[in-house]
């Protein structure tokens, strides 16, 4: 059956399992990993830079990938990001109902965000070409352009595995265990 | 003028352009050739009245199925639904849009709200949409908006008192029919005023800052036939050669901003438009130079391209000195079309020109400006100096 979301069971669960995978995982982070986002999470949170150009955001974001079998990636990932005033309080991944409450929700293939990541792509160039769907508010997310930016500079920060230049051993091998995770907290 | 070796661009164009005098009657064939056969006229009662929807009334024949003629300057949220409603209540499969670019951008707005279902407000983002939408075919009746092959609809949100921008490239119309009797009533006044909004688009597009050649080549030769062909047309509106020149001369401009975007005069063009409903073209007219010479730091080889292309004298003198010339060039094309120099001509107050800075922060188009707007005061600044 699995965690149902909201739950504090499916928080404490979900809490315990990435304090786990930090402690048992080696770096780098296999990308929509819980592992991966939890660095992530920490690095905003720790930020000063975000926390000052993002002083008076207020709203949620979701960054969706969408899934890629090809690459061993079979279900949605989710990062609900919910920033604050410049606070970050929380990013983790959830179930697809409620990322589509979010304020914002960008949308895009993993080479997409892949090429973000590494600082290939710009995040608002990519919108405007389509290569990353917006849902939501252009003017709000045009008035804060630069904490767009700071998230996506600390997400290039974490030391990170992509699908794509996994060995196709370890790429099935973690693709097991995240469908299973998925399952378990009722992911997709 | 150079381009980086960092160049790398995306350039889409996807729209059939059909040109010529009489080039109506292609209607009725292009709306066979797009597989439909209930066509719904868009337009406004201006346009009715000016005989131009019989016109296309004959063109279609019997796939004429009906007008909707509420379209208003600027148009909103609920025309668009209103609109998508009735073309769904008979039966339409095909939008033609006959008119300026807010009837344009009502239809393209329509076109989503038949295929998508809901409101448009549903649709607020960018790039949302992930199949093509109802087909839509564009018969311009001004030459300005280059509305007829962008994938942006400027729709205003009267509740917010905001334009909302939605850009899509499955908005983006399937054919423009480009057909100088459609434009040879317009008045002086709107043939000035909407000819500036082309030359805008043009010179945004060569400044912005994902401009690139195949864009910058629409550019040029826009700003180079509007220099010789709009004060002609203000000149003698009979003239069909010049109005045509005239027209191709917006929707090129429009290929060009479609691409490389455009930056700050339309930032505080559509907040001007918003707040104070001063005509999208106008705003732009009496802000362009002032933003020339605002941006002429960041971008002084370009301003000299378009000095060129203007047709000044500019080769042996700096590229700073020739864009101040350019923008110098606009204010004399101004005065000789006799529109408006300053804002404070267009019946809007000083004192909201705070409001219209701070709202022009939020338009996505300022993030394409060549020179980094870090705060109000800036805005402040150069709404002063155009008042």
């Amino acid at each position: 059956m699995g965690y149902a979301y909201g739950t504090e069971e499916w928080e404490s669960a979900y809490r315990g399992l990435v304090e786990e995978r930090l402690d048992r995982v080696d770096k780098p982070y296999v990308m929509g990993s819980p592992e991966w986002v939890a660095s992530f999470e920490k690095l905003v949170q720790d930020d000063d830079h975000y926390k000052e150009v993002a002083k008076t955001w207020e709203g949620t974001v979701v960054i969706h990938i969408l899934p890629k079998p090809e690459i061993g990636l079979n279900c949605d990932i989710y990062e609900l990001m919910d920033l604050w005033h410049g606070d970050c309080r929380s990013i983790k991944l959830v179930p697809g109902d409620i990322a589509e409450e979010a304020d914002f929700i960008l949308t895009g293939e993993y080479e997409r965000w892949e090429s973000v990541v590494k600082g290939e792509l710009d995040v608002v160039k990519a919108m405007m070409q389509g290569k990353i769907k917006l849902k939501g508010s252009l003017p709000k997310i045009v008035r804060y352009v630069k904490a767009s930016k700071r998230l996506v500079d600390l997400a290039a920060q974490v030391d990170t595995q992509f699908h794509t230049d996994m060995e196709e051993e370890k790429r099935a091998e973690y693709s097991n265990w995240f469908d299973g995770f998925c399952s378990s907290f009722r992911i997709n | 003028m150079a381009y980086d070796r960092s160049l790398a661009f995306e350039y889409n164009n996807p729209t059939k352009i059909i040109f010529g005098e009489n080039s109506l009657k292609e209607l009725g064939p292009e709306v066979d050739r797009l597989g439909c056969a209930k066509a719904l006229i868009v337009t406004d009662k201006g346009i009715t009245k000016a005989g131009l929807v019989a016109k296309a009334k004959d063109a279609l024949d019997y796939r004429y199925a009906g007008v909707y003629d509420h379209c208003v300057q600027d148009s909103d949220f609920h025309l668009v639904n209103e609109g998508a409603a009735y073309a769904l209540e008979i039966g339409a499969d095909i939008l033609i849009s006959v008119g300026g670019g807010s009837v344009i951008d009502t239809a393209k707005g329509m076109a989503v709200v038949m295929k998508e279902g809901g409101k448009l407000q549903d649709y607020d983002g960018i790039q949302m949409l992930s199949r093509p939408q109802t087909p839509h075919l564009v018969v311009p009746t001004t030459a300005g908006t280059g509305s007829e092959v962008t994938w942006a609809a400027v729709i205003k949100d009267r509740d917010r008192n905001i334009k909302m921008l939605i850009c899509d490239y499955h908005i983006i119309p399937n054919t423009a029919i480009l057909d100088p009797l459609m434009v040879a009533g317009l008045s002086m006044e709107l043939t000035a005023s909407t000819g500036m909004d082309a030359l805008t688009h043009a010179i945004e597009a060569v400044h912005a800052s994902e401009s690139q050649p195949v864009s910058d080549a629409m550019a040029f030769q826009s700003i180079r036939m509007i220099t010789e062909y709009l004060p002609q047309c203000i000149k003698d509106g009979s003239d069909l050669y010049a109005r045509g020149q005239q027209q191709l001369a917006a929707t090129m401009a429009g290929i060009a901003f479609s691409n490389a975007q455009v930056g700050l005069v339309h930032a505080m063009s559509h907040s001007l438009g918003a707040i104070f409903g001063v005509p999208h073209g106008l705003a732009n007219s009496i802000l362009l130079p002032h933003v020339m010479l605002y941006n002429l730091e960041e971008c002084a080889p370009r301003y000299k391209s378009i000095a060129l292309a203007m047709g000044l004298p500019v080769n042996q003198i700096s590229d700073a000195e020739a864009g101040k010339a350019a923008a110098e060039a606009v204010w004399k094309l101004t005065r000789e079309l006799k529109i408006p120099q300053k804002l404070s001509e267009t019946g809007i107050t000083e004192e909201g020109l705070l409001e219209a800075a701070t709202l022009a922060m939020s338009d996505g188009t300022i993030l394409y400006n060549p020179r980094m707007v870090t705060d109000e005061k800036e805005l402040m600044e150069l709404f002063q100096a155009a008042w």
